[in-house]
């Protein structure tokens, strides 16, 4: 029994691997030849927030920290790369906005993002390690559920404040564009260099999917579970749950950092809106919609709610607030699975339902198998 | 002397000034089963509480193999080797009973070897066998969900075994259980102690009656008493603070209840008429008043449930005449009504056990007969 | 020099006023009932946009009655905000007790919601929602009053649902046509309110020492709702029984409180005072869709700060809160200090974050150092409960 459990699984994850793999290559390949330069450059961006679900899905779906703060590591990520493209236009000046504060002096905090090899580190590493830092503040004290989401939201009206306020450090409220600036001698906003991070930004989704799958795969993910079943029962199995959310909050940020990046050079520029309080609770609902614990959902929900906001707000653009509300409140109350899980678990079954054909019997697990129905079963054939 | 698993030294814990636990002083040895029991509020899971970490103590010391343990992390503790089952199962529903084994399983638990390391062949194979010892195999790739109440009792036992640690602190173990699911696992239980050290909480007298040797009785956040089962359930201050009224008769006239209860569950069938005449003699003999012998019948009213068997309670009794008095009384009792065969049968283990010369138990009996027949 | 002090101090407790009187309802909703309301900052806007349409319609009264708009404007604002509360508790909180992180992500479904309907709110689409709700509940009873469908009768009620739906939108873009109909209430721009006169002076308390009226006020009302919920959750029946069911809600049930109504009845009260708390801050700024946002996250710091559950927390929490934003923010604290070379990093650090916004940052890292110490909190709750 336990071969065939063993066979069966590694059956899945050969699929799953296939599935991904062909996705990967339908995007790289396929997808340029069907959609027009605009609509690439959407699919672009929304894959790249894809990108940041993954990473809620992780932290939320998994071990049930809903973090309403993803937009500081996002934007972090975003502000690294484009302090790098800004320092790469300016060669050896001082990029342009400074001039306008009276700035002369690059501030120190600047220095490092010169290099590229070393901005590429920091837009996963940094984000990564003020997750890890703010993460370990506040799990070290046991500060848990609705009170980890409002003190994250805390954290992020502080960055955005911050950045907002900083003219002379970050240009403040107007943030830094990225599309005029310059990377390996080309313009970051022409069109050969936007699809180059467009297949960069579907290579890191694969990646990081598969990073996410390794994370929940083994024992790891089946503790990140327990976390969220109840956290306190680990404890006194002497695991410290402080310490596996430290590290898996850590990991999200460095993931939603990378994904601000892409998402930063494919926009044009990033500003401290980034950092809004909105775009962050919006995250979550990418990852609601598709199914949270599932992988593939939060993929799927931010393209999906994404694609339809898109469509939504180029028509009528007062409406797509209503639908998202909408949207919020649907996938608490009908939805509670997303869409992955529902057509997992429920689909069939609700459809039948309203269709008013026969509901499909549902039985005990395993019935057969109960050692009361075995026994009462053998004493039965005896008689 | 033997080596203390867990020494705890005048230990207080104060909630705002409710004294949860008051100068607690216990100790243990290792291999030992014991079990605590109290009335409600008697401060056993604060107990527990302190022991695992949870609580830290506003005063005095928890020494466990020695070591200080206050101060210590939930986890730490539990890594020093204290496992804790929790009195409502406490199990993660969204893994299967097979994961839940696994992850209390592993051996080490920081991030990074939990993280980087496959489960070791020899983990996987501990887990098989804990799933057939704990009759789980059924369901062990179903989420922990959709077992019931008393398989998830199982399952937390299972999980505290996998963890192996040398101490186990099982708190309530068989609560809303069968019959038989409770016994089973008292069967468990006892297994365990074979090899590990385990504190046991419980409120059914029943089941800490089948695994109990040693029972320590907290009340008020201290040790009311500590004994053998009978020296526990024999002892007035106890009788007292489970009945809550104060009961005037000593250990010894509780012993010739105890005795006279048995013979009249003999039959398996208390009738009235013999819980009256037992009542009626013991209050006559130890009360002088007809005031105070309604009293205390009415306490002792509740004491008669019990069914202890013969062979503990008769070796408790000291002196002769005690053992005199049990005769009379016991016979009395299976006289009332048409004696049976069961009856007999263990009025005949009673005189074994009592072993008095065969002339002084005929005398006895004719007494009490006389004493029957005056009374009609 | 002790005049800055004093009026930093007096400003601070007013910012403090402000934020505790905005933090009182959420103290009750979440302190009580566990339920993260993140629609608690758009019920303060619609008390605020109700405090707007009472001046207006004061106003054209005639001269003489456009001070005395409040006296109506914040009875009112409180029923508004405690109906749409009441509607919400009944529609969708019912849902998710006990969900607190579901509940937190529909309260903010709703806020997106209210936001938006206060910008595009006109004739057409008020009739479009009531000719949806008319035919979907009319609908329904029709078809499950008469009709007997057996199994089908689900989908049958899906298809109303969706009939209705369809029929109410059709029939809100054809009366857009009608530019009366169609013309928003309010539009997305913010709106201001004019306080009335006697609001709009300073009380001179020395030469040099002046206090806005409108502050003093505020802060008389924040000290109103804080005694009156004191005294309803403390000495009242309805008190009692709500106190009982956050406490025990089975027990409760049990014992024959209505625990349904208690919940609507907490949530509505909750409510109400977000709708005062958007009243007092019309006296202070313009009104628009995105008030509530501006004071929700610290309202939550209140609650978080002074330990959930406690009325006497917030009060400290809101007062500390309000105190070292305004002495950080204005940079009283720039000119306390001494200057001195020795103290010249504190001053340029002072400076640094002498502005509203650097404030907030200062006083969450304090927040989050703060929680460092006390996780739960100025007054946590203590006991074996707290922690299941």
């Amino acid at each position: 029994m336990a071969e065939t459990r063993a066979t069966n699984k590694n059956r899945k994850r050969t699929l799953e691997a296939s599935i991904v793999i062909g996705l990967t290559l339908f995007l790289i390949f396929v997808a340029p030849l069907i959609l027009s330069g605009f609509r690439l450059g959407l699919l672009g961006r929304f894959l790249a927030l894809a990108i940041v679900a993954l990473g809620v899905d992780l932290i939320w779906g998994y071990t049930g920290l809903l973090s309403l703060g993803q937009g500081i590591f996002f934007a972090l990520g975003g502000y690294a790369f484009a302090m790098h493209l800004q320092l790469n236009l300016a060669g050896e000046g001082l990029p342009e906005f400074f001039g306008l504060y009276g700035v002369s002096q690059l501030p120190w905090f600047w220095q490092p993002f010169y290099s590229l090899p070393v901005t590429l580190i920091a837009i996963v590493v940094i984000p990564g390690i003020v997750a890890g830092l703010l993460g370990y503040l506040v799990f070290r004290n046991r500060i848990r559920g609705v009170y980890f989401s409002i003190l994250t939201q805390a954290m992020l009206v502080v960055f955005f404040n911050f950045f907002n306020g900083q003219q002379k450090l970050i240009n403040g409220t107007n943030g830094l564009t990225t599309d005029t600036t310059i990377l390996f001698g080309q313009q970051v906003g022409s069109d050969r260099m936007q699809f180059a991070f467009y297949v960069a930004t579907v290579i890191v989704l694969a990646l990081t999917y598969g990073l996410c799958r390794w994370l929940t795969r083994g024992r790891f993910g089946r503790l990140l579970i327990a976390i969220r079943d109840d956290e306190n029962r680990l404890r006194f199995s002497g695991y410290n749950p402080a310490m596996f959310k430290v590290l898996v909050f850590a990991v999200a940020g460095g993931i939603a950092g990378a994904a601000g990046a892409l998402y930063t050079v494919q926009s044009s520029g990033i500003t401290p809106q980034y950092m809004s309080v909105a775009f962050s609770i919006e995250m979550v609902i990418w990852v609601a919609v598709g199914g949270r614990a599932t992988l593939g959902g939060a993929v799927l929900g931010a393209l999906v709610v994404k694609w339809a906001e898109a469509l939504l707000s180029e028509r009528f653009p007062e409406v797509w607030l209503f639908f998202q509300g909408a949207l919020f409140l649907l996938v608490v109350t009908v939805l509670p699975k997303g869409i992955v899980g529902w057509l997992r678990d429920d689909a069939v079954h609700q459809i039948r339902d309203l269709l008013g054909l026969q509901p499909q019997l549902s039985t005990y697990p395993d019935l057969e198998l109960d050692p009361d129905v075995k026994r009462e079963q053998h004493e039965l054939a005896g008689k | 002397m033997s080596n203390k698993i867990l020494e705890i030294d005048n230990l207080t814990v104060s909630f705002d000034g409710f004294k949860a636990l008051n100068n607690l002083t216990f100790s243990m040895n290792e291999g030992e089963l014991r079990v605590i029991i109290g009335p409600n509020g008697a401060g056993k899971t604060t107990f527990l509480d302190v022991i695992t970490g949870k609580v830290q103590p506003t005063q005095g010391k928890v020494r466990f193999k020695g070591k200080k343990l206050s101060g210590r992390a939930e986890h730490n503790i539990a890594k020093l080797g204290i496992g804790r089952k929790f009195q409502t199962p406490r199990i993660y529903l969204n893994l299967t009973t097979r994961e839940n084994l696994e992850l209390c399983c592993n051996q080490t638990k920081s991030v990074l070897a939990t993280l980087l390391k496959p489960t070791p062949q020899a983990e996987l194979r501990t887990v098989g066998g804990l799933i057939e010892t704990i009759g789980l195999e059924h369901k062990a790739d179903k989420p922990a969900a959709l077992l019931s109440h008393g398989e998830k009792q199982w399952l937390e036992i299972g999980m505290l075994v996998a963890q192996s640690p040398d101490l186990l602190l099982v708190d309530e173990p068989v609560a809303g259980l069968t019959d038989e699911e409770t016994e089973r696992t008292g069967e468990l239980l006892i297994a365990l102690a074979e090899s590990h050290s385990v504190i046991v909480i419980e409120h059914d007298m029943e089941f800490v009656r089948q695994i109990a040797r040693q029972v320590t009785v907290l009340h008020e956040g201290s040790v009311l008493c500590e004994g053998t089962m009978d020296e526990v359930q024999n002892d007035p201050r106890v009788i007292e603070v489970y009945l809550g009224t104060e009961t005037s008769i000593t250990s010894d006239q509780m012993l010739l209840l105890r005795i006279a209860a048995t013979m009249a569950w003999a039959d398996g069938n208390f009738e009235p008429a013999e819980q009256e005449i037992i009542l009626d003699r013991l209050s006559r003999q130890f009360a002088q008043e007809s005031a105070e012998q309604a009293v205390l019948k009415t306490e002792l009213k509740d004491l008669l449930a019990k069914r202890i068997p013969l062979e503990e309670l008769v070796p408790q009794l000291k002196t002769p005449n005690q053992r005199e008095q049990a005769l009379m009384l016991s016979y009395e009792i299976i006289s009332v009504n048409q004696i049976n065969q069961r009856e007999a049968l263990t009025y005949q283990t009673l005189l074994k056990l009592l072993d008095l010369p065969a002339d002084t138990v005929s005398r006895l009996e004719n007494a009490t007969l006389e004493q029957l027949s005056n009374a009609h | 020099m002790l005049d800055g002090l004093i009026n930093g101090i007096f400003n601070g407790i007013s910012i403090g006023a402000v934020l505790l009187i905005v933090a009182l309802g959420l103290a009750i909703v979440f302190g009580l009932m566990g339920v993260i309301n993140l629609a608690h900052g758009e019920l303060m806007m619609l008390g605020a946009y109700t405090t707007y349409v009472v001046q207006n319609g004061f106003k054209s009264l005639g001269d003489g009655m456009q001070d005395f708009y409040i006296w109506l404007a914040l009875p009112l604002s409180f029923l508004v905000a405690a109906l749409v509360g009441l509607l919400l508790e009944r529609t969708v909180i019912r849902l998710l007790y006990g969900r607190p992180l579901e509940t937190l992500l529909a309260t903010w479904g709703v806020s997106l919601i209210l936001q938006q309907f206060v910008r595009s709110v006109s004739w057409s689409l008020v009739f479009g929602v009531l000719t949806i709700c008319a035919l979907l509940f009319g609908g329904r009873a029709i078809l499950n009053k008469f009709v007997n469908l057996g199994p089908r009768q689900k989908l049958a009620n899906f298809l109303v649902l969706v009939l209705s739906a369809a029929i109410g939108i059709i029939v809100g873009r054809a009366l857009n046509n009608n530019p009366v109909l169609e013309k928003p209430w309010f539009s997305a721009r913010n709106v201001d309110v004019t306080a009335p006169k006697w609001l709009q002076e300073s009380i001179s308390v020395t030469d040099t020492l002046s206090f806005p009226a409108a502050r003093i006020f505020i802060i008389a009302l924040t000290i109103i709702c804080l005694v009156g919920t004191f005294w309803f959750l403390n000495k009242s029946a309805w008190g009692l029984r709500i106190r009982a069911v956050t406490q025990n809600r089975d027990m409760s049930a049990c014992l024959g409180i209505p625990t349904k109504k208690v919940d609507a009845l907490t949530f509505a009260l909750g409510s109400g005072l977000a709708g005062i708390a958007g009243c007092a801050v019309t006296l202070l700024g313009s009104v628009g869709p995105n008030l509530g946002g501006n004071y929700i996250v610290d309202a939550f710091m209140v609650v978080v700060v002074g330990g959930v559950g406690k009325l006497i927390g917030s009060i400290v929490a809101a007062l500390l809160i309000g105190i070292v934003s305004y002495i950080v923010g204005s940079g009283t604290l720039v000119l306390i200090l001494p200057s001195s070379d020795a103290l010249q990093p504190l001053i340029d650090t002072a400076l640094f974050f002498a502005e509203t916004s650097m404030a907030k940052v200062l006083v969450f890292a304090l927040i989050i150092a703060f929680l460092q110490v006390k996780p739960a909190g100025l007054f946590p709750q203590k006991g074996r409960s707290v922690e299941v």
